[in-house]
């Protein structure tokens, strides 16, 4: 048996046993239906899985948007074409089910219209300015002529995986061309410090690791980097204190392991704390209380310091730095530092954080002008020592890293309290136990001569989803003439957004990567953007925007329209739906629409009406109640 | 003297005994006059019945303690915290690695808020977690759990301290934050004029007294005096929260209709199952009323519902859960309504009851709170109807289900039933079929959702996908029926297994996949039960397929041997 046969008789285009008949005949089964139903249902299924593993982007590469996906469609357009076609000519009872096949063709044309000629991207807008530029999801490279000012686009093709091999080439003349030699789809921006390429250029850095006994694969790890002499760099890995230094002389290592500790030092008696002073590797401290509005003499007079205020509990507010209470919760101080031999400089010192010691240009100093006249000095602001509300901050164990004079990396072990707990020479790969807590540390490496690079990390399998993730590509310049250029160690990183430069000849080069976008015939001004809250609590409960579209071939001015989550703008074809946000603290807020142009919207909407008009008529009409309907008999 | 101790010792051990006996509950307290009080809580005015119910559930797990009524426990909470709860084991923390880890007492499955704050082991791991997520990392679940421990624990707390008792609305305006308990205590910061603020205090200290004195006769007094006071005193003028709003969530609370419902329906199944094999036209009405009478009840919940959420209630699983039940008994009556046969209601009602008592039963999972919509939900007339549509299809499947498994059975087990099997095999069909309508319908119809609120009418979004793959694989199906590749057994087979199909979409792409736009429904939990659920359809099918193997090739034999 076979349905083939249904109106078999009254096909009479064909010839029988043709190969087109039997051509036809294939796509017109109904098995081959069922065939391309099943395989496209489980491709679909498999698809949501890779979707949860890889993330949206690469699954759109893989599947959704690949040419052999668009095969399977346009073979079950065929096979539903056909098999209307196959029951020629039409009666009554093929109402439902043509009706049904015709709804599904119309709709799938509908979306290739969407695909072909429709238009989806996102416009940010920030908050008082305007723009017209929709950035759609494809990448592309742009190269920008220096000279001239011209440029040159190229389309990047997206893809699922991480790829290495030969993936663009771009000739600039017969002997120099740019390679694109590696591509990530996804990637995290991520600071790293590499062996530095060229001697004298870097500093010392070390690469510090810690975890907890309980949870040894949760690591957390940081890079301090040596600097200026005498500097220290510092950060806090869960509640544990680490920084790095480099020591000059035996002397200074002698003090490094020694059981008195650089923060006890402060001595007693002063209320606000001291002001510690690092010139040439040797430490002086003023009291606080005595440098307070006078020039004080330190240093054996090599220097004067005058502290301008004390701030025992700083914050930032509107851009100033003002106190909000008497309590040492964040003490600071400005303060001013000028030497014998003339140079003025001032600072904001925070006990809380050394590292944020800022120097800010003087009314006195010339800057910039002559910079070995720099002073040279770093202070640090220390809290006294029984102040234990600016304790709490500081408490924690802590672990010191130096740099000895001869290129060993030392490391000093504190408690709580502050006690010495262990110290020595680091061992490269070693855990060392913290004695309590069930904290460890290990120094992943030590470099003599390191440089701070960004380096995309790709990221293969996503956790959760893959928003927030970059793609990123890796490219050098090639150069016949030059044995030296090429390889990957030559190349740069870019990821999306990121610009790079080469000199090709004597002309200079930008290389852009990023999406590609479309310029819209008008532009959109983002006057406002606001979140609503649901009463009492921080959960936003509406996303909205104040726009206005500023249109140069409109007269009059426009007038502000909201947009919001499900009320969207529709202006010349294009509709604006709110779909993201960036706010800062300071910075005005952006405002994220998704723009979309669709051809193909009334054609899927007719379609789909069609399609479950027809569905119904064949499961509920069709064939006792239909025949009731058409011809006015009961069954 | 020797008498003076003795008496000293039995007062001693009376007082002792005070503690031991709190935990029998407060007699003669009046908590309805208490529970009608409004509170600002997690975005919404709800009565204190409901913030009682929903913060004892998420800090014990259960729906009242040790036959204590919720709002009981919180006003216990908040007025003899240090005297009666500060030790006692109540606070749930039920996930063995972590209490291993932190060295907990693992067989202990509740624990006293002391004993969460003086684990250090906890302290340091919450330590850890609480940084990892403020810097987005992805949290291990014990971690997660050790977090989720920790905000039972801050519940707790909040309650105790009165900061979560958001009950004082601001002169301003009910949409602006609500001023708490505690914050009466610091009276600069309450806009109130100062003799409110007194008497509140009054009010409020006189109730405590009664309530640690378990002195029915004041607590009735006082507490109902606070509660007039904060309504019709500082309510007034303020777009305070109607009583009539609060009244009716408070019967929502106390009529339970979903659970109600449930039990009609169990009823009603029962009655039609007895009338099957003891044909009696009586029994069969009855068991009709019945199960009319739970659908009403069902109808009633759902109504109530929208009328205190202001919206459809299909916005997350357990609402769904309840509108999947309601939708198979509304189906099952209607195809009852045609073939007049009492399997169908029989099955449509089982399985309702099922999904009702999975609802009612498992609030860690299915959340039956109600709570504010994220902003893109927000919306309209698409959103509720692609939802309705497309889970009352997962109803015709399920009926659809139920009778395939029948059809397995009948063909399968029982020898002179082929004729049965083709009838119930009629019924899967149509179940099917209406669950093929609705399940297109209602997908294209998210499409149009979609195409209003983020600008595309189909974006492979995973939810999107999953009920594409349904419909496909019903399609797929039915189609092979029709082209002959499918017997009727293996029709039935299909249909059982296509449900799968159905339980991904509907659980598993919030539950396992976890990704995807649809986010807001994302929860966790139910995964081993759905994972046995599964196991034991397939072994069902395969048994029968054994038996029916085995009945085909006797029944060819003996026509062989004739």
């Amino acid at each position: 048996m076979s349905v083939l046969s249904v109106g078999k008789q009254e096909v009479v285009i064909l010839k029988p046993d043709s190969l087109a008949s039997r051509i036809f005949a294939f796509l017109s089964s109904l098995k081959l239906g069922v065939v391309t139903l099943f395989v496209l249902s489980v491709v679909l299924a498999g698809a949501t899985f890779l979707e949860s593993m890889y993330g949206t982007q690469a699954v759109r590469v893989l599947v959704y948007g690949a040419n052999w996906f668009y095969g399977l469609l346009f073979l079950l357009v065929l096979n539903v074409l056909c098999s209307a076609l196959a029951r020629l000519p039409w009666r009554k009872k093929h109402l439902g089910f043509l009706l049904t096949h015709f709804g599904i063709i119309v709709l799938l044309f509908g979306s290739f219209l969407t695909l072909r000629f429709g238009a989806d991207g996102s416009l940010p807008v920030t908050e008082g300015s305007s723009s017209q530029q929709v950035l759609l999801p494809e990448m592309r490279l742009i190269l920008v002529n220096k000279k001239d000012g011209s440029m040159e686009f190229f389309s990047v093709n997206a893809r699922a995986f991480s790829k290495k091999g030969r993936l663009m080439v771009v000739d600039f003349s017969s002997k120099s061309r740019l390679v694109v030699d590696q591509f990530y789809p996804r990637a995290v921006q991520e600071e790293t410090v590499v062996e530095s390429p060229v001697t004298g250029l870097g500093v010392p850095a070390v690469h510090v690791e810690v975890f907890h006994d309980r949870a040894r694969h949760i690591r957390d790890d940081r890079w301090l980097l040596g600097g200026k002499l005498g500097s220290r760099s510092e950060a806090k890995l869960d509640d544990l204190s680490i920084s790095f230094r480099e020591l000059q002389d035996s002397r200074q290592e002698k003090l490094f392991l020694s059981e008195k500790s650089e923060a006890s030092v402060s001595s007693p008696g002063s209320r606000k704390g001291n002001i510690a002073l690092e010139k040439d590797g040797k430490i002086y401290q003023v009291r606080l209380e005595s440098a307070l509005g006078k020039w004080t003499k330190v240093a054996n007079g090599r220097f004067e310091i005058f502290i301008d205020k004390y701030f025992p509990h700083a914050v930032v507010q509107e851009g100033n730095l003002v106190s909000i209470s008497q309590k040492p919760v964040n003490p600071a101080v400005k303060v001013r530092i000028r030497g014998k031999q003339g140079g003025e400089e001032s600072h904001t010192l925070f006990a809380l954080f050394p590292g944020f010691s800022s120097i800010h240009p003087s009314h006195g100093t010339k800057r910039g002008k002559d910079e070995e006249k720099r002073l040279g000095v770093s202070m640090r602001l220390l809290p006294p020592a029984d102040s234990s509300s600016v304790q709490e901050g500081l408490k924690g164990p802590a672990v010191e890293f130096a740099r000895s004079s001869d290129g060993r990396l030392m490391y000093r072990l504190t408690d709580d309290r502050d006690n010495l707990a262990g110290h020595g020479e680091v061992e490269v790969n070693k855990e060392y136990d913290f004695g309590s807590g069930g904290l460890h540390f290990r120094v992943v490496k030590f470099l003599d001569s390191g440089v701070a690079r960004s380096v995309p990390r790709y990221i293969d399998k996503i956790e959760g989803s893959d928003s927030g993730l970059v793609s990123a590509l890796h490219y050098y310049l090639e150069d016949d003439g030059d044995p030296n250029s090429g390889g990957a160690s030559s190349g740069t990183w870019l990821m999306e957004g990121g610009r790079g430069f080469l000199t090709v000849g004597d002309t200079d080069i930008e290389v852009r990567y990023g999406r590609s976008s479309l310029v819209l015939p008008f532009e959109i001004y983002l006057e406002k953007f606001s979140i609503k809250m649901d009463p009492g609590t921080m959960r936003p409960a509406s996303y909205e925007s104040i726009v206005r579209v500023l249109d140069a071939s409109r007269e009059g001015k426009s007038r502000p329209t909201l947009i919001k989550m499900n009320e969207p703008l529709t202006y010349q074809r294009y509709t604006f739906y709110q779909a993201s946000y960036q706010q800062g603290n300071r910075s005005p807020s952006v405002s994220i629409f998704s723009v979309n142009r669709d051809p193909g919207r009334e054609v899927k909407y007719v379609g789909s009406l069609i399609m479950i008009l027809g569905i119904f008529l064949t499961f509920f009409l069709n064939p006792y109640y239909f025949k009731w309907l058409l011809n006015g008999r009961r069954i | 003297m020797k008498s003076l101790f003795g008496f000293l010792f039995i007062v001693i051990f009376i007082l002792c005994q005070g503690s031991v006996l709190a935990y029998e509950g407060r007699k003669d307290f009046d908590w309805d006059k208490v529970k009608a009080l409004a509170i600002q809580d997690k975005g919404r005015m709800k009565p204190l019945d409901t913030f009682a119910f929903e913060s004892v559930l998420f800090v014990t797990g259960r729906r009242s303690w040790k036959g204590k009524g919720a709002v009981e426990t919180v006003f216990g909470w908040l007025l003899a915290y240090e005297e009666e709860w500060k030790d006692e084991r109540f606070i749930v923390v039920d996930h063995k690695p972590l209490k291993r880890v932190v060295g907990l007492d693992e067989n202990s499955k509740y624990f006293s808020p002391v004993e969460l704050q003086n684990s250090s082991g906890l302290q340091q791991l919450l330590q850890v977690a609480s940084n990892k997520e403020s810097q987005q990392q992805v949290l291990s679940p014990v971690e997660k759990e050790a977090l989720q421990a920790w905000n039972r624990w801050a519940l707790v707390e909040n309650i105790s301290s009165g900061r979560a008792w958001n009950i004082l609305p601001d002169p301003e305006g009910t949409e602006r934050n609500w001023f708490s308990l505690w914050q009466l205590t610091i009276k600069e910061t309450i806009p109130y004029p100062q003799e409110d603020v007194q008497k509140l205090s009054v009010f409020l200290k006189r109730a405590l007294t009664a309530f640690l004195a378990r002195n029915a006769g004041d607590w009735n007094k006082w507490a109902v005096e606070f509660v007039t006071y904060v309504r019709d005193g500082l309510g007034k003028g303020t777009q305070y929260p109607l009583p009539s709003g609060i009244s009716m969530e408070t019967h929502y609370n106390s009529v339970r209709p979903f659970r109600t419902a449930w039990m009609f329906y169990l009823l009603a199944a029962l009655m039609l199952s007895i009338s099957v094999f003891v044909p009696r036209k009586a029994l069969s009405w009855a068991g009709l009323g019945l199960l009319v009478l739970g659908l009403f009840f069902n109808t009633y919940g759902f109504v109530l519902r929208s009328l205190i959420s202001g919206r459809a209630p299909v916005t997350n699983m357990y609402e769904s859960v309840v509108w999947v039940a309601w939708g198979s008994v509304f189906l099952s009556l209607l195809i009852w309504a045609f073939y007049r046969n009492q399997i169908i209601l029989i099955l449509g009602s089982v399985f309702s009851v099922v999904g009702l008592i999975l609802a009612d039963s498992a609030p860690a999972v299915l959340d039956p709170g109600i709570h504010p919509l994220t902003p893109v939900l927000r919306s309209n007339f698409w959103l509720t109807t692609h939802v309705l549509s497309i889970t009352l299809s997962y109803s015709a499947f399920a009926i659809a289900l139920c009778f395939g498994n029948l059809v397995l059975a009948a063909y399968g087990f029982k020898s002179d039933s082929l004729k049965k099997g083709d009838e119930y095999l009629n019924f899967m069909y149509r179940g099917v079929q209406i669950g093929v309508v609705l399940l297109a319908a209602g997908t294209i119809l998210g499409g149009v959702w979609a195409d209003y609120s983020w600008g595309r009418f189909w974006g492979w979004d995973p939810k999107e996908v999953w009920a594409l793959v349904t419909l496909l694989i019903y399609l797929t199906i039915l189609h092979g029926r029709f082209a002959a590749w499918l017997s009727s057994f293996g029709f039935a087979v299909a249909t059982v297994l296509s449900f799968l199909s159905v339980l991904m979409a509907w659980y598993g792409v919030n539950f396992v996949l976890g990704v995807g736009l649809h986010a807001y429904g994302f929860g966790s939990g139910g995964w081993s039960w759905m994972l046995l659920f599964v196991f034991v359809q397939l072994v069902y099918i395969a048994i029968c397929w054994v038996q029916y193997r085995r009945k085909r090739t006797r029944f060819s034999d003996s026509v062989t041997a004739t």
